[in-house]
């Protein structure tokens, strides 16, 4: 008893470890579910390229509506353009957290300008009769897409909180940082699924 | 020994009496062109290589990050620690009393 009383009194008088913060945790968890989601995109980009590369009869196969190269090529620079803003807002922020609301916003906006005209897109696809039904093509055109959309949703309904915080003076840099890696992951994305899907 | 010299026979015996084409892959029957199989060969080498991009840079990040809090949290150079036997002499010193 004595031992263990004295084992106690030295364990107090040795200096505690001292805890450093690697990574803050919103970073690090949205790091994580970014590399889940890169892997989810993967495994649909490997298996629209199967099917892509197996067509007998062509691809898009015959009959189907074409997509919209030209148009979606607009939109496409509408959401490069937005992650360039964002990057704006993030060296404005560092030096002066209200300099970084203008191209916050402005990113916000061409995001959302992004989805409607996907949306626009998809009305029309829809009246031409590419369905999910209609053939794999279409099948994997609104599965990718889509599935891409509403990680653009989500990215957009995130940028609104952190701007929503910004305006408020709360905004901290690790929360941005946190947005900014959702929203790059959208924006880089794109490209990709652009020349996979529409080209 | 005698049955596994047996069990090693039989297996063997089995493979060579195995007409068919052994496919390692469970949907490349599909392959049934060039262009299908080149997709089947690089979408295995883009999945089997990105989880160990992702995983292996996420590491080296957070191991850049560790190194350089290691070094925040150091700070400038320590005063010269006591010889280990002095501090062994000091703890049960304080101990005892």
């Amino acid at each position: 008893m004595e031992a263990a009383a004295k084992v106690l009194h030295l364990s107090r008088k040795m200096p505690a470890a001292r805890r450093r913060q690697v990574a803050p945790n919103g970073v690090l968890g949205m790091l994580i579910f970014v590399i889940a989601e890169t892997m989810f995109f993967g495994g649909l980009i490997s298996a629209h390229a199967i099917v892509k590369a197996g067509a007998l009869r062509g691809w898009p196969p015959p009959g189907q509506p074409r997509l919209p190269v030209a148009e979606t090529l607009i939109n496409t620079a509408a959401l490069i353009a937005s992650g360039v803003l964002l990057y704006v807002a993030h060296r404005a922020f560092a030096h002066n957290p209200r300099r970084a609301r203008t191209p916050m916003l402005l990113s916000m906006l061409l995001g959302a300008a992004f989805v409607v005209l996907q949306g626009v897109e998809w009305v029309a696809m829809l009246h031409q009769g590419l369905t999910m039904t209609s053939s794999t093509h279409g099948a994997f055109f609104y599965l990718l897409i889509g599935t891409h959309g509403l990680h653009v949703l989500c990215g957009l309904a995130v940028l609104v909180w952190a701007y929503a915080r910004l305006v408020r003076g709360l905004l901290v840099g690790t929360q941005l940082a946190a947005v900014q890696i959702l929203w790059y992951f959208v924006v880089g994305l794109w490209p990709v699924l652009y020349w996979r899907v529409y080209l | 020994m005698k049955r596994a010299r047996a069990c090693l026979l039989a297996a063997a015996g089995l493979v060579l009496a195995t007409p068919a084409l052994a496919l390692a892959c469970p949907v490349c029957f599909n392959a049934k062109d060039d262009a299908a199989r080149v997709a089947f060969l690089a979408t295995t080498v883009f999945l089997t290589a990105l989880p160990l991009l992702l995983i292996g840079g996420a590491i080296s990040w957070l191991a850049r990050r560790a190194a350089q809090a290691d070094q925040a949290v150091e700070g400038p150079a320590p005063a010269a620690d006591p010889a280990p036997e002095t501090r062994a002499r000091d703890l049960a010193r304080d101990a005892l009393t």
